[in-house]
């Protein structure tokens, strides 16, 4: 029972359709799940459940064995950390002012919370001098790992990623795949991750968790859904991902 | 009112509830009168500023405390401020007030001595004229047509009619008369009664109506056309005032009585166009009557004039802007979440500016705690207000995208937090424009204030208007225009301090 959020047999509507239909799922601490499917297979509403920005219908969601309600939500999202595809950063507030929203509002000690920043700058490799720029004075790439470390800000026990490298173009896509690879594993963190890539899949998850129309159908190592697809849809998904080198 | 300003101000921090007080205390300077002083109304018209002129000026002679609201607004407005204790004294005519307070049509004075009596109103003796309404037309074109009574036009129906609006509406006005003398003309203009002189001199109109003692009829040598069929009722000038007056004030008011003459009336309504100054023509009565003058005239210079005129419209725009952003911004905030409750909202506030301002004046104007008053003025600039303030808030918050709406909530943030850090100041460049539009709006508006005897720039734009001088309605109408472009200005600096500068990349 190592596993940090359990989903038992979660279903979720949006009017008539189901967005999640008796979903079962465990995150694993200190793994980096992938979570990968077709655009609409209800990926990102998964991680919207865990943040409480909707609700299941039915079925129950635990994170480290409490219940996810309206009563423990907004403890829960204090150790959650969110990241999404294009950073969510508030253009109104410096990319520093960003960072100490939160642990100010939660009374963090000022010199604490400086201390914080510099670790996370050196992490995730952003420059100290773009700290007072705001958001639309960074580049793409910056604002992203600016809302990566404004994620990372409290030690959150649980990083939620949403399609975060969705917007950028290669290059810089790449230098942020490795960057937060490493990352992760410096920090063991456990991370939820949201692509329709399966590359990005493959390279970042220790695990993955296929999904469409709002059923996971297959879990395992990107070699386990190759070797062995649970059927049809699987063997398509991944063979119609084929990379460059195969062509 | 008071009520439900004591139930909201407990739930105020100290700082809030000193803030209320303090825009309390602005309006108070126009809500409050010392209890001695007499409160003396007139229409929009010059006899009537002139009469009131000469009323204050009797009672201050009799060491009365007067203050004279000039132009407060027509019939309905005095008669209302008159019972409401608005105003304590105005100049009327019998006729107007058998005909249009009363509805007694031609009750003899003493009717209407008993029925005024009955609503704690009395009524002097006349005083000495009777200023009816009779139509006109210029001298060269009535004599070219060979045109003498009413009855005359008959034959005409081709001429052009420009008549005022309380004239086309009155019970005593243009359509009995139009049965009573069959005159079916193929047009019939409304037209302001000062500018209605000018097209007549112009030709653009052939005949108009007019008050048989108006200065014009002198000025441009029309002729009046005879009341062949006497249709029109005696408007004999009188001063209606309170019961409650002090008897030495109305003592005051009636020693007035069969003290002017028509001729005399002209040529004082004459020499008040031709000085734009009311109180020299009661000069000139006092100075003829009774030779001393008690207290010497002195006239206002412009500057202090455009001051006084610039601040008392700073004020109503001003504390009614305030007041629009208090009720405003919670408004908007609770409107853009949208449901019944937030369509009740925009709906109730876009309903309020269809009314046009002057008609929402002249339905405050009756209600208790209203009256002819700056209070009233502002409450009208308040509800206008509204709706830039509340719409613009509204749409801020909701054109918040929604990505940085969940970040918010995915931060941990309370929905207070999230309120005041995040959704306002994205909201903030919307909620400012709205502002502006509202203040601009205010400085606008606000110069019909001066229709209630409120003040402000509106003040010389509507002597000018009844003078038909366009000197005078420039000297409100610049200003007026200067102070829109400055607020502009102000807000647009505003802008740079208000909105972060993230926003503004």
């Amino acid at each position: 029972m190592n596993a940090l959020v359990h989903f038992r047999d979660v279903t979720k509507r949006f009017g008539d359709d189901f967005a999640i239909r008796d979903a079962n799922l465990e995150i694993e601490r200190g793994k980096i799940t992938a979570l990968i499917g077709p655009s609409g297979c209800g990926k990102s509403t998964i991680l919207r459940l865990i943040v409480g920005l909707v609700t299941a219908d039915t079925g129950e969601i635990q994170f480290d064995g409490e219940k996810i309600a309206a009563e423990t939500i907004m403890k829960i999202r204090r150790r959650l950390g969110y990241v999404i595809q294009d950073g969510g950063l508030f253009p109104h507030l410096t990319a520093r002012h960003n960072l100490t929203l939160q642990p100010r509002l939660f009374r963090k000690r000022r010199d604490e919370i400086e201390k914080r920043i510099m670790e996370l700058c050196e992490l995730t490799k952003f420059p100290g001098s773009g700290l007072d720029r705001y958001p639309l004075e960074l580049s793409g790439g910056q604002r992203q790992r600016v809302s990566l470390m404004r994620a990372l800000m409290l030690s959150p026990e649980l990083l939620l990623l949403d399609e975060p490298f969705a917007a950028l173009d290669p290059l810089v896509r790449m230098n942020l795949q490795r960057d937060l690879k490493e990352i992760c594993a410096r920090l063991q963190q456990t991370v939820l991750l949201v692509t329709h890539d399966l590359a990005e899949a493959a390279f970042l998850g220790n695990e993955i968790a296929l999904m469409s129309e709002g059923q996971i159908i297959q879990r395992g190592s990107i070699a386990d859904l190759r070797a062995k697809p649970a059927n049809e849809f699987v063997r398509e998904f991944v063979s119609a991902q084929r990379g460059l080198v195969q062509l | 009112m008071n009520a439900g300003k004591a139930s909201w101000s407990r739930d105020l921090s100290p700082g809030h509830r000193r803030f209320l007080l303090a825009v309390a205390s602005l309006l108070l300077p126009a809500t409050l009168v010392s209890a001695d002083q007499v409160i003396i109304g007139s229409k929009k018209f010059t006899e009537s500023y002139v009469l009131a002129e000469i009323a204050k000026r009797s009672l201050e002679n009799a060491g009365v405390k007067v203050e004279h609201r000039q132009g407060v607004g027509g019939t309905i407005i005095l008669w209302e401020a008159l019972r409401g204790g608005g105003i304590d004294v105005y100049p009327e005519y019998t006729g107007t007030i058998a005909e249009e307070m009363l509805k007694e049509p031609g009750a003899s004075i003493a009717q209407i001595r008993n029925a005024l009596s009955a609503q704690g109103i009395a009524m002097t003796d006349d005083l000495g004229f009777n200023n009816t309404y009779a139509l006109v037309m210029r001298r060269d074109r009535s004599e070219q047509l060979g045109l003498k009574t009413i009855s005359d036009l008959r034959a005409h129906r081709e001429l052009k009619f420009g008549l005022t609006h309380e004239f086309l509406e009155r019970r005593d006005g243009w359509r009995p008369l139009s049965e009573r003398y069959q005159v079916a003309p193929s047009e019939v203009l409304g037209i302001d009664h000062a500018l209605g002189y000018s097209a007549l001199v112009k030709g653009e109109i052939d005949v108009k109506d007019a008050y048989s003692t108006d200065a014009k009829i002198g000025d441009y040598g029309l002729v009046t056309l005879i009341d062949d069929l006497h249709f029109f009722p005696q408007y004999k000038a009188v001063f209606l005032y309170r019961k409650t007056l002090s008897s030495q004030a109305a003592h005051a008011l009636n020693e007035l009585s069969n003290s002017i003459n028509e001729a005399r009336m002209i040529r004082l309504n004459s020499e008040a166009e031709r000085t734009k100054n009311y109180a020299v023509a009661a000069q000139q009565f006092f100075g003829t009557t009774y030779g001393a003058i008690t207290t010497p005239f002195v006239s206002e210079t412009f500057r202090n004039k455009l001051l006084r005129w610039v601040t008392r419209h700073l004020e109503l725009a001003g504390i009614s802007l305030v007041l629009a952003i208090i009720v405003g911004l919670p408004l908007g905030i609770v409107a853009s979440r949208g449901g019944a409750v937030g369509h009740a909202i925009l709906g109730a506030t876009g309903v309020i500016q269809t009314i046009p301002s002057l008609a929402l004046l002249a339905l405050l104007v009756p209600l208790p705690f209203f009256g002819i008053s700056a209070r009233t003025a502002i409450v009208a600039l308040f509800l206008y207000g509204l709706l830039p303030i509340v719409r613009n808030t509204a749409t801020g918050l909701q054109d918040i995208p929604r990505p940085l709406r969940e970040s918010a909530i995915a931060l941990g943030l309370t929905a207070g937090q999230r309120l005041r850090k995040i959704f306002l100041p994205l909201a903030s460049r919307s909620t400012l424009a709205g502002i502006k539009t509202s203040a601009v709006i205010n400085i606008g508006t606000a110069t019909l204030a001066a229709l209630i005897g409120a003040g402000g720039l509106g003040e010389p734009i509507i002597s000018g208007l009844n003078l038909n001088d366009h000197v005078t309605i420039l000297e409100g109408a610049i200003p007026a225009a200067l102070l829109a472009l400055l607020v502009q200005f102000f807000f647009d600096l505003l802008d740079r301090v208000l909105i972060p500068r993230g926003l503004r990349l």
